[in-house]
């Protein structure tokens, strides 16, 4: 799967589980942080449900301490995605 | 006034120092004897925990004044046993107290079985008092925490007493960090313990009718132990008469399968959350004077509703 690819699925996994349905998978922009005022404002529960993505839809478990780094941004998950699937 | 629980626990450090030097010194039952002294200072001196208090014994107990007026004592004088009694427990003095437990094997077979599984207590009795039974098993303890103030007596009870069999994962200031932490622990198979009676964030919390009041509760625990599937305990250690500990462990779901539905599926969020009130207010209605959130908890007074 090609980065943009993985990208725009990404978004719309992410719309889906966070109930962002309000929200088009082109206004998330790739490079905005998920967490804090800056960007979408996702809080700790949001976090467990992308934890979830990365382990139901890529078979991806995020190692110890990387979790911060890995999911700043909608960029940041599906490098970490391209880094680590088989 | 904010009704929820502002992050703060009264007490802090100082009051552990004094506690622990007192043990080593004077003995456990000149300690209790000098805690009659704390008890009298903390009435008038900690206005708004026993303004607390006495709201629970009126209108959540339904007691009358001179009833209530005696439960403020005996309140307070449980809260201060329940600390001594920690960090007696801390100081090896296991041996002057007795343990007695209840679903005992249920609680072992989760532990042997190697799963990370969710343990969801509250702030009634004295949790800590089971942190050696179950460092015996192998099995890693992670507490999560949410102020400052318990990191920092933490840190006092590692200077003073014997290393502690569980580690703490605070609730990280970005407000997610200790996400990842808690998934990474229950993926390792370890036991992850949360309190489930206080909520810091006002978006993310449950409602239920608890000792015959609306209250709100932190869904975080509840939604986490749902999502990432693990097997979920109830657990409250309680204190009886005769420095006995009593350990309680309730299995949410099908008997012997906990925190799973008869037909093998993972108990949801709210069913959970349901349980877990039922075993706590069972909890409170038998040793009514261990509940120990001395802040407005069912929101009777800070709204500027009725005070009693």
């Amino acid at each position: 799967m090609i980065m943009e690819e993985l990208i725009e699925n990404l978004k719309k996994q992410i719309i889906e589980a966070l109930n962002l349905e309000d929200l088009a998978p082109e206004e998330i922009d790739a490079d905005a942080p998920l967490f804090g005022d800056a960007g979408l404002g996702l809080d700790s529960i949001d976090a467990l449900e992308l934890i979830l993505i990365l382990e139901r839809d890529y078979g991806i478990k995020v190692a110890p301490g990387e979790g911060k780094e890995v999911f700043k941004s909608v960029k940041t998950i599906a490098d970490y995605i391209t880094a680590h699937r088989q | 006034m904010a009704r929820q629980w502002e992050g703060k626990s009264r007490g802090g450090s100082f009051g552990y120092k004094v506690f622990i030097w007192l043990l080593r010194h004077i003995g456990l039952e000149a300690t209790y004897l000098l805690l009659c002294l704390v008890v009298l200072y903390f009435i008038p001196f900690a206005p708004r925990q026993t303004r607390s208090a006495w709201v629970y014994s009126r209108t959540i107990l339904g007691y009358g004044r001179m009833r209530a007026s005696w439960f403020l004592v005996r309140s307070y004088f449980a809260f201060g046993k329940s600390i001594i009694d920690k960090v007696a427990i801390g100081s090896s003095m296991e041996d002057r107290f007795s343990f007695e437990f209840e679903n005992h094997r249920m609680m072992l077979d989760l532990i042997e079985s190697g799963k990370g599984y969710v343990a969801i207590g509250a702030h009634v009795g004295s949790w800590q008092m089971g942190a050696p039974f179950f460092g015996k098993y192998g099995s890693r303890i992670n507490v999560v925490m949410y102020d400052h103030e318990r990191q920092a007596v933490k840190k006092v009870l590692e200077d003073h007493v014997q290393e502690d069999s569980f580690k703490i994962i605070p609730i990280a200031d970005d407000g997610i960090s200790h996400v990842f932490e808690i998934s990474n622990a229950l993926r390792n198979g370890e036991l992850v313990c949360f309190q489930g009676d206080r909520y810091m964030n006002e978006d993310r919390y449950l409602t239920a009718e608890f000792m015959g009041h609306d209250a709100k509760f932190p869904r975080g625990p509840f939604l986490l132990a749902s999502r990432l599937r693990v097997p979920v305990v109830f657990y409250f250690a309680m204190r009886e008469r005769g420095r006995r500990y009593r350990f309680h462990f309730f299995a949410p779901g099908a008997p012997g399968a906990s925190g799973v539905q008869n037909d093998g599926r993972p108990l949801r969020e709210e069913e959970l959350f349901t349980q877990y009130v039922k075993s706590l207010e069972t909890m409170v209605r038998r040793y009514p004077e261990q509940w120990f959130n001395y802040y407005d908890f069912w929101n009777i007074y800070s709204s500027g509703k009725r005070n009693s």
